[in-house]
C-alpha cells in the first residue's frame, strides 16, 4: 500500500493514498467566523466548496507554518449523512510518499478517547510514522465541518 | 480414397445418415412387394386356368350326351337330329369362348402348341381339337356307330382331357393354399367331371343293353358297381362342398352368392340322383325289370344337366373367389407399398426440417461471432439482442439462464450474450483508462515544458551572476593591490612628511585619488548586492518549480496507486521525479544559504568601506588643514597606518567571498544542467506513455462500442 508522508510539529504522519482524491498547493481560505480554531476555512476545488481543516492545529495546537512543502491533502469522506464528501486536510512537508505493507504497521499501544484517529505505527530508517484514520476522526471534529450538523448545531448555513 | 468425415456439413451428415438408414428400408421393400407378387402370380394362374377349364369341362360334358343322341338317330330315331343340332350349337359356343381367349393365356398355361410339343402332346391343342370337332359335325350321319364313338371318345374326349390335366398341373390348381377353394377345385375339376363322364359311358352301356333286350349275369355286376360308384361320389361331394362352405366363412370375407348359389344346386343334384339310384338297383336286383329307353333316359339326363349346373356353379363361384383373393393381394400390396414410401417421406421431411433448424441457428451464431471478430461490437449486440427475441421466443435475454435452458443453441446464445457484454464493459473501461492516462500525461508533459525553460532561464541567470561575481573578484583583487599601494605610501608619506614637508601636496593629491577609488568600490558593492538579490530571486524560481513538480509527482503517485497494476510502471516514474524535484530543492537551498553568508560578509565590508570612505574624506580635509599645520599632520598620517591594515583585512575577505560565489555558481550551473537533462529524458517517458495510450485508443478504437 502506498502512504502519503506530513509532518506536524516536526512528527511524522501519513495517511492511505486510496482515501486521497489529490494534493494542493496552500491558498488563502475563506474565513469563517466563530468555527473552531482548527476549521481553516472554505477552499474552491474545481468549483466545489471544500471545508479545511488544519491537522497541525487539531493534533498540535499550533498552525501551520506558510511553507512551500504546507499543502491541501483532498480526502474522501463519509459525513453523517452517509454521503461521500470532499475535505481538506493541511499539514506540513506533505511531499513524500511510503510504500509498505498493512503488516508492517504495529499497534502504538497508547489510546486517547478523543484522538482515536491515530492509529497504528511504523518505522523507517529516519524515525517513526504514525497513521491519520479520517473515519475515526471524532465527531465533534466530523461535524465541525458536517454542512447538516452546522444547520443543527450552531444555526450556520453554509452553501 | 480417403474423405474425412468432419469436413461434411451437418446438413451433409444428417442426409448421408438418412440414407444408411434409407437403405435396409428399401431391401425390405423390395422383398415384401417380391412376396407379393408371387402370391399375385400364383393367383392369377388359377384364374385363368379355371377361365379356361370351365368351357373345357362343358363340353366333356356335352360330347357323350352328342354321341348318344346320334347313336339313337343312327339306330333309327330321326327326331333325334332336332335335339343334336342344339347340343352341337352349344358345342360350338363353348369352343368359341375357348379360342375367343388371349394367347398369352396359352404361354402362361403353357397350352400353346410349342408347348404342347415340347411335352410330348401331339394333336393337342385348341384348334386341332376344334378341327376334329368339325370333322365329325360334317361327317356323322354317313358314318357307323362304332366310328362316331371312336371319333366322339378318341379324338375328341380324350384330348380335351390330357389338356384339362395339362392346365390342371400348370395353373397350380392342385397347389392351391385356400381350403375353400381347394374343395370346390376338388368338386369342379375333379369329382364331378370323373362322375359325368362315367354316367356318360354308362347310359351309353346301358342303352346298348335296352337295345339289344336281355340283360346277362355280367350287365347286373356292373349296374351294382355303378351304383356303389354315384353313391360313394355323392357322399363325397357333399362332405368336399360342406367344406368349402365352412372354410368359405374364415377367408377373405363370406362369399354371399357361393353360400347362396351352391346349397340349392346341391340339392338338386341330390334329389336327381336318388330316384336315379332306385332304377339302378332295379336293374342289378330284379332279373325280371323292364323299362323303355325313355324311361331311363330322362332321370338319366336330369342327374347329367343338374351335375353340369352344380359343376358350373362351382367353377363359377370359384373364379370369383380366385378374383376376390386377386383384388385383395394387389390391394395389400398397394396399400403396404404407400404406406412404406409415406412414412419414408414423412422421415425425409422431417429431418430436412430438424437439420434446418440447427444450421439455421448456427448460421446466425456464425454470423454475430464474426461480427465481434470484425470488431462491430454493438452490431453483434443488436443482432444478439434481436436473435434473442425473435428466434428464441424469449421477452429478454436475461430469462435465459444456463440451470434451466435444455436447448444447446440457446445456451450457446447465452454464453455469447455473457461474452459480448462483458468485452462491451471491458472496452469501455479501458477507454476510459486510456482518456485519463492521456490527459495527465500530456499535463505533465507541459509542466515538463515549463520546467524546461525555467532551468534554462535560470541557467542564463547563473551565468551572468557568475560573470559578475567574477569581476568583483577581480576589482577586489585590484583594490587590495591598490590598498597596499596607498598603504605603503602611506608609511612612506609619514616618514616623508616627519622628513619632509614638501611630500605634503603629494599626499593631498594621493588622497584624492583614494577617495574616488573608495567612492567607486562602495559603488561596486553595491551592485554587487543587487546582483546578489537577483540569484535570491532565481533560487525562489527553482524551489517553487522544484516544490511545484514534487507536488505533481505526488498526485501521479495517487493516480498510479488508485489505477493498481496499470500505475506500478507510472508510479516508478512519479518517484524518479519527486527525487529530482527534491535534489533541486535541497541544491537550492544550499545555494541560498552560501548566498546568505556573503551578503552577510558583504555588508560587513561594505559598512567598513563606507567608515574608510568618511574617514578619507576626513583625512584630506585634514591633510588640507595640516598643510597648514605639518605637525598635527604627520599625527594624523601617523594614526592613518592602521586604519589602512582594517581596509587591507576588510577587502582581502571581499575578494575570498566573492571567488566563493563563483565556485557556487559554477556548482549551481551543474545543477542546472542536470536538472535540464533529467527533464529531457522525462519528457521522452512522457511521450513514450502518450504513444502507448494512443496505441491501446486506436486498438479499443478498432471495436465500435457506440451507435
Amino acid at each position: 500500500m502506498l502512504f502519503l508522508v506530513f509532518e506536524i510539529d516536526n512528527e511524522r504522519y501519513c495517511l492511505e493514498v486510496s482515501s486521497i482524491i489529490e494534493v494542493t498547493p496552500m491558498v488563502v481560505f475563506k474565513k469563517i467566523p466563530h468555527v473552531p480554531a482548527y476549521f481553516s476555512g472554505l477552499f474552491n476545488y474545481r468549483g466545489t466548496i471544500v471545508p479545511v481543516v488544519d491537522l497541525s492545529v487539531l493534533i498540535s495546537g499550533k498552525p501551520s507554518r506558510p511553507l512551500f512543502s504546507t499543502r491541501v491533502i483532498l480526502v474522501d469522506y463519509v459525513g453523517i449523512d452517509k454521503n461521500h464528501h470532499i475535505l481538506g486536510l493541511l499539514a506540513e512537508r506533505a511531499t513524500e510518499t511510503i510504500f509498505c505493507k498493512e503488516e508492517a504497521f504495529q499497534p502504538s499501544g497508547i489510546e486517547v478517547d478523543n484522538a482515536k484517529y491515530l492509529g497504528d505505527v511504523i518505522f523507517d530508517e529516519n524515525g517513526m510514522i504514525q497513521r491519520i484514520r479520517i473515519e475515526k476522526l471524532p465527531p465533534e471534529t466530523i461535524q465541525g465541518y458536517d454542512f447538516f450538523a452546522l444547520k443543527e448545531n450552531n444555526d450556520i448555513t453554509i452553501l | 480414397m480417403k474423405i474425412s468425415f468432419n469436413r461434411f456439413t451437418i446438413l451433409e451428415k444428417i442426409f448421408a445418415g438418412s440414407i444408411i438408414f434409407a437403405l435396409p428400408i428399401i431391401v425390405l421393400l423390395f422383398y415384401m412387394v417380391s412376396g407379393f407378387n408371387r402370391d399375385i402370380g400364383f393367383t392369377r394362374l388359377e384364374f385363368w386356368g379355371n377361365k379356361l377349364l370351365m368351357p373345357m369341362e362343358t363340353i366333356t360334358e356335352l360330347i357323350p350326351e352328342h354321341q348318344l343322341m346320334v347313336r339313337l338317330y343312327i339306330e333309327g330315331d330321326t327326331a333325334m337330329e332336332e335335339k343334336i343340332n342344339l347340343i352341337a350349337k352349344a358345342i360350338e359356343k363353348q369352343f368359341s369362348l375357348l379360342q375367343k381367349e388371349d394367347k398369352t393365356l396359352e404361354y402362361a398355361l403353357q397350352i400353346s402348341e410349342k408347348s404342347l410339343k415340347d411335352a410330348g402332346i401331339e394333336q393337342g391343342h385348341i384348334s386341332d381339337i376344334y378341327k376334329k370337332w368339325q370333322e365329325l359335325r360334317s361327317n356323322w350321319k354317313n358314318n357307323g356307330i362304332a366310328q362316331n364313338d371312336d371319333m366322339h371318345g378318341d379324338m375328341i374326349l380324350k384330348p380335351i382331357n390330357a389338356l384339362i390335366t395339362r392346365i390342371g398341373d400348370t395353373s397350380n390348381m392342385v397347389l392351391d393354399p385356400n381350403l375353400n377353394t381347394t374343395y370346390l377345385i376338388d368338386i369342379g375339376l375333379l369329382t364331378i367331371p370323373k362322375t359325368q363322364e362315367r354316367l356318360g359311358s354308362f347310359v351309353l352301356f346301358v342303352e346298348s343293353v335296352i337295345f339289344k333286350g336281355y340283360m346277362s349275369q355280367e350287365d347286373r355286376v356292373k349296374f351294382s358297381i355303378f351304383a356303389a360308384m354315384l353313391e360313394h361320389n355323392l357322399q363325397h361331394i357333399q362332405e368336399s362342398m360342406e367344406t368349402a362352405l365352412r372354410e368359405n366363412k374364415k377367408l377373405y370375407g363370406v362369399n354371399t352368392s357361393l353360400q347362396k348359389n351352391i346349397p340349392p344346386m346341391m340339392d338338386e343334384y341330390k334329389s336327381s340322383i336318388i330316384p336315379f339310384l332306385f332304377i339302378l338297383n332295379r336293374f342289378a336286383n330284379d332279373p325280371g325289370f323292364k323299362i323303355s329307353a325313355t324311361e331311363f333316359l330322362e332321370p338319366a339326363k336330369k342327374v347329367l344337366d343338374t351335375g353340369a349346373a352344380l359343376r358350373q356353379t362351382s367353377m363359377l363361384e370359384l373364379q370369383i373367389l380366385l378374383d376376390k383373393r386377386l383384388n385383395s393381394f394387389v390391394n395389400k400390396r398397394f396399400t403396404a407399398l404407400f404406406l412404406s414410401l409415406g412414412m419414408l417421406f414423412i422421415a425425409s421431411i422431417a429431418v430436412v426440417v430438424i437439420s434446418r433448424g440447427i444450421t439455421k441457428s448456427l448460421r446466425k451464431v456464425i454470423d454475430i461471432a464474426g461480427e465481434i471478430a470484425g470488431g462491430n461490437l454493438q452490431k453483434a449486440m443488436e443482432a444478439l439482442e434481436k436473435t434473442g427475441r425473435a428466434d428464441l421466443h424469449l421477452k429478454d435475454n436475461t430469462e435465459v439462464s444456463l440451470e434451466n435452458q435444455r436447448n444447446e443453441i440457446h445456451r450457446l446464445f447465452h454464453a455469447m450474450t455473457t461474452m459480448t457484454s462483458s468485452l462491451y464493459n471491458l472496452l469501455i473501461q479501458v477507454g476510459k483508462s486510456g482518456i485519463q492516462v492521456s490527459t495527465s500525461s500530456t499535463q505533465i508533459a507541459a509542466s515538463a515544458k515549463q520546467l524546461e525553460a525555467t532551468v534554462a532561464e535560470q541557467a542564463s541567470s547563473i551565468n551572468e551572476v557568475s560573470a559578475t561575481s567574477n569581476e568583483i573578484s577581480a576589482t577586489s583583487q585590484e583594490f587590495v593591490k591598490t590598498m597596499n599601494k596607498v598603504s605603503e605610501m602611506a608609511s612612506e608619506a609619514a616618514e616623508m612628511a616627519s622628513q619632509s614637508m614638501s611630500s605634503l601636496s603629494d599626499i593631498n593629491a594621493t588622497m584624492k585619488k583614494l577617495l574616488d577609488n573608495t567612492t567607486e568600490s562602495s559603488g561596486k558593492l553595491r551592485a554587487v548586492n543587487e546582483k546578489m538579490d537577483n540569484i535570491t530571486q532565481v533560487i525562489t524560481t527553482i524551489t517553487k518549480v522544484a516544490n511545484q513538480i514534487n507536488l505533481l509527482s505526488l498526485n501521479a503517485a495517487i493516480e498510479a496507486e488508485k489505477a493498481g497494476e496499470y500505475g506500478i510502471g507510472f508510479s516508478v516514474v512519479a518517484r524518479e521525479i519527486r527525487r529530482l524535484a527534491d535534489q533541486t530543492a535541497v541544491s537550492a537551498l544550499d545555494i541560498e544559504g552560501m548566498i546568505m553568508e556573503t551578503r552577510e560578509a558583504m555588508r560587513d565590508g561594505a559598512q567598513a568601506v563606507e567608515i574608510y570612505t568618511d574617514q578619507t574624506r576626513t583625512s584630506t580635509e585634514r591633510i588640507a588643514e595640516i598643510s597648514i599645520d605639518l605637525l598635527r599632520a604627520i599625527e594624523h598620517t601617523q594614526e592613518l597606518v592602521p586604519q589602512f591594515e582594517y581596509v587591507n583585512q576588510g577587502m582581502q575577505m571581499q575578494s575570498q567571498s566573492a571567488s566563493q560565489i563563483s565556485e557556487s555558481m559554477g556548482h549551481l550551473n551543474q545543477a542546472a544542467g542536470q536538472t535540464r537533462d533529467s527533464l529531457i529524458e522525462f519528457r521522452g517517458v512522457t511521450e513514450q506513455l502518450n504513444a502507448a495510450v494512443k496505441d491501446l485508443e486506436n486498438e479499443v478504437a478498432r471495436f465500435s462500442i457506440s451507435s
